[in-house]
């Protein structure tokens, strides 16, 4: 490559990665822009008694990726790095290995985790999106998955000298309880949580008989049976049913947090497959959508479900977007608590909210959350031919993320049915 | 005791009948008479199926298997093994080079009819699996189950492509693709028949006035002479409905307990239904007028 080239390409790529302030800076095409060609999900399992209550993740992740290679037809040996968001399971970053290996994925792909908790999914595209922008790849792979009934969140244990500080205490506690500071200290009734999660269930029913999730799930084959419906959404909640229930957490105050207005525990695995714009056209490769931005706050530990009210701003005014600009929130529902009061504080109106339910009806396998707001919310785009999606969630321990992705798909014509 | 299914031949010269005493029987569609009985299940069977061309017969049974029998070699030429519980519900493809079927497993299996292997397993529900089939061009399954649920797949890929459901979800006792394949009518044990547009996931038409709350009981369409809705009742009769205005227009009575099975010519005003314990009759309903002389 000549001098004036590589120097003339080197600032292409500098002035991509810092430009782009502002809704029409952020629509433009540039081809070193970071998209997504691939993005779908496995269908998810309800904890311990549910289609993937005896599959591993290692197992999980190889039908995911084999399914992958088989639909998109992908060379496995241009993957130039793949990175798994994942919260418990042992030896997170050998199993992933073990799995690509068995899915046919040759061992010249270098393969990582990452772990951020709740955010771990968008952490893997951000890891992979960042990769390519800095230019040292052009294609990767990014993956969220959980098996929370095989992998449960462990208890985590400090030593005095560390518990003795107050956050740090806080910032192990146990989600339930964090659900309850939210609440009580922010009086989130629990007929308003309710009410939201009412929203959630609904809805996530609703698309559910539409067919709306047979766009986003890629069926995967284990152990001779073929999964392709999620076994997590209950039809038929209503108000009654939902303030019948009793409060899970009763140790902590008044509660109010219950199995209905809670994320319902699941497991599950999301796949998305990232490159430049460049190299995606000049192979063929559908453009789904392209990778903005993102941002990472922390917060008091002790409420750590407002997360999404520093994170969302964040990323906003990091790329020069008011929230009217956004077509499609995916907020993740942790619980009802936090969910209701960061909508409201955030004053966003529900209607561009998780328009098919969130986790409160689906669930919330916590590595794959991440990647499965992406999926769910570029297909919805796609759907209603609108452009930007801003994904956030709170994080155990006291964080916030947030990230900006815009549509490029047209609406499909001639679905299956 | 009881006669569980009833199929008449693609060719409407055959009336096919299986029970609860482990056996298949071949009637004359017209005279009634006895033709042939097909013995090899060591359990009572739930259901029957014929392929197109009306060679084989396909059989469900308790035993968990499914058993092929040949029409012209007049014996079973294959035993599909793989269900792990009752098989409760059997269907073949338009083109008879597979077959769907359902059980007390909670799957929906597809079976490839040459090789007698299972194709695919698809755990479609979480209750036994009440009624499977294919719509006119094989591209789609419908299966509905203890569960309440209505599913529709893609019959190659096996993937569900939506998931109806009624507000309360009782209990799905059978679903069929409508002759056009598109709709699906589906019966529950609230007493209901509902025919649903399964593209928009709207229910169009309801039909009551018959009693269904406890067994399994089909629902036909009869399309030989206008187009109804007919369906098997607890109270031992039959019922008729104009399809589209919902009336219900007939009620045959005769039979003297639950009828549990149903079918409707191919090509004839004749209606066959069968019954249990108290009344174990198949019984064939003509409308007199419309017989050629």
């Amino acid at each position: 490559m000549s001098i004036r080239s590589r120097i003339s390409s080197l600032a292409m790529r500098s002035a991509s990665t810092q430009a782009g302030r502002g809704l029409s800076a952020i629509l433009q095409k540039n081809p070193h822009d970071v998209v997504i060609t691939f993005a779908k999900r496995t269908a998810m399992g309800r904890t311990k008694k549910g289609q993937f209550k005896d599959v591993p993740v290692d197992e999980m992740m190889q039908s995911l990726f084999k399914a992958t290679l088989e639909k998109t037809r992908l060379d496995p040996a241009k993957i130039e790095d793949i990175c798994v968001g994942t919260c418990h399971p042992p030896s997170p970053t050998y199993v992933s290995r073990a799995a690509a290996l068995a899915a046919g994925i040759p061992p010249e792909v270098p393969i990582s985790s990452v772990n951020r908790l709740c955010s771990s999914g968008l952490m893997a595209i951000r890891n992979i999106a960042q990769a390519i922008q800095s230019g040292e790849i052009t294609l990767g792979v990014a993956v969220g998955v959980e098996n929370m009934t095989l992998n449960p969140r462990p208890t985590p244990v400090v030593t005095e000298a560390v518990d003795k500080q107050a956050q740090a205490h806080d910032c192990i506690q146990p989600m339930g309880w964090t659900s309850e500071m939210v609440a009580q200290t922010y009086k989130v009734s629990r007929q308003k949580q309710d009410e939201y999660a009412l929203i959630s269930h609904t809805r996530a029913s609703e698309a559910s008989t539409r067919g709306i999730f047979a766009e986003e799930i890629i069926p995967v084959e284990i152990r001779g049976s073929v999964i392709s419906v999620d076994d997590t959404i209950r039809p038929g909640v209503t108000m009654e049913s939902l303030s019948s229930l009793k409060p899970v957490f009763p140790d902590w105050g008044a509660a109010s947090t219950t199995a209905g207005n809670a994320s319902g525990i699941g497991d599950g695995a999301a796949l998305c497959i990232l490159t430049t714009r460049e190299r995606a056209e000049s192979e063929g490769m559908e453009i789904l959508g392209k990778w903005v931005g993102s941002a990472v706050v922390g917060v008091e530990p002790r409420f750590m479900g407002i997360g999404p009210v520093a994170a969302v701003p964040k990323v906003l005014s990091q790329f020069g977007l008011s929230k009217e600009d956004i077509d499609i929130y995916e907020i993740n529902e942790a619980f009802a608590s936090q969910f209701a009061y960061c909508v409201e504080e955030l004053n966003i109106p529900m209607d561009k909210i998780n328009p098919n339910g969130g986790a409160i009806a689906v669930t919330h396998p916590l590595g794959m959350t991440g990647v499965r707001q992406v999926v769910t919310g570029l297909a919805e785009l796609r759907r209603r031919d609108a452009k930007l999606l801003c994904t956030s969630m709170c994080i155990g321990s006291g964080m916030g993320a947030a990230g900006i992705f815009v549509n490029e798909a047209r609406p499909l014509h001639g679905a299956k049915l | 005791m009881a006669i569980s299914s009833l199929k008449f031949s693609p060719d409407g010269s055959l009336l096919a009948s299986s029970a609860a005493d482990k056996l298949v029987k071949l009637w004359d569609a017209y005279t009634g008479e006895i033709i042939k009985t097909f013995q090899g299940h060591s359990e009572g069977i739930n259901d029957i199926a014929w392929s197109s061309d009306g060679e084989y017969l396909a059989s469900a049974s308790d035993d968990k298997n499914i058993i092929l029998w040949s029409l012209e070699v007049n014996a079973a030429v294959k035993t599909l093994k793989g269900h792990t519980n009752f098989v409760f519900c059997v269907n073949y493809n338009p083109q008879s080079n597979l077959l769907v079927s359902g059980g007390y497993d909670e799957t929906v299996r597809v079976w490839d009819v040459a090789r007698g292997k299972s194709m695919k397993v698809l755990p479609a529900h979480s209750d036994p699996v009440t009624a499977v089939s294919f719509n006119h061009d094989g591209t789609l399954i419908v299966s509905c189950a203890m569960d309440g649920l209505i599913r529709i797949w893609d019959a190659e890929s096996g993937q569900c492509l939506k998931t109806l459901v009624d507000d309360d979800n009782p209990i799905c006792s059978h679903v069929k693709f409508s002759p056009n394949s598109r709709f699906v009518l589906a019966a529950t044990q609230d007493s209901t028949l509902r025919l649903w547009n399964y593209q928009n996931s709207r229910c169009v038409k309801t039909y009551t006035g018959h009693t269904n709350r406890t067994y399994c009981l089909p629902a036909c369409f009869s399309t030989t002479n206008g187009q109804f809705v007919v369906s098997g009742s607890e109270d031992a009769k039959v019922y008729i409905w104009d399809l589209q205005s919902r009336e219900l227009l007939q009620v045959l009575e005769g039979h003297r307990d639950v009828i549990l099975a149903l079918a409707t010519h191919p090509t004839r005003n004749i209606i066959a239904s069968a019954s249990m314990e108290k009344d174990l009759t198949i019984r064939l309903w003509l409308d007199e007028s419309s017989i050629p002389t």
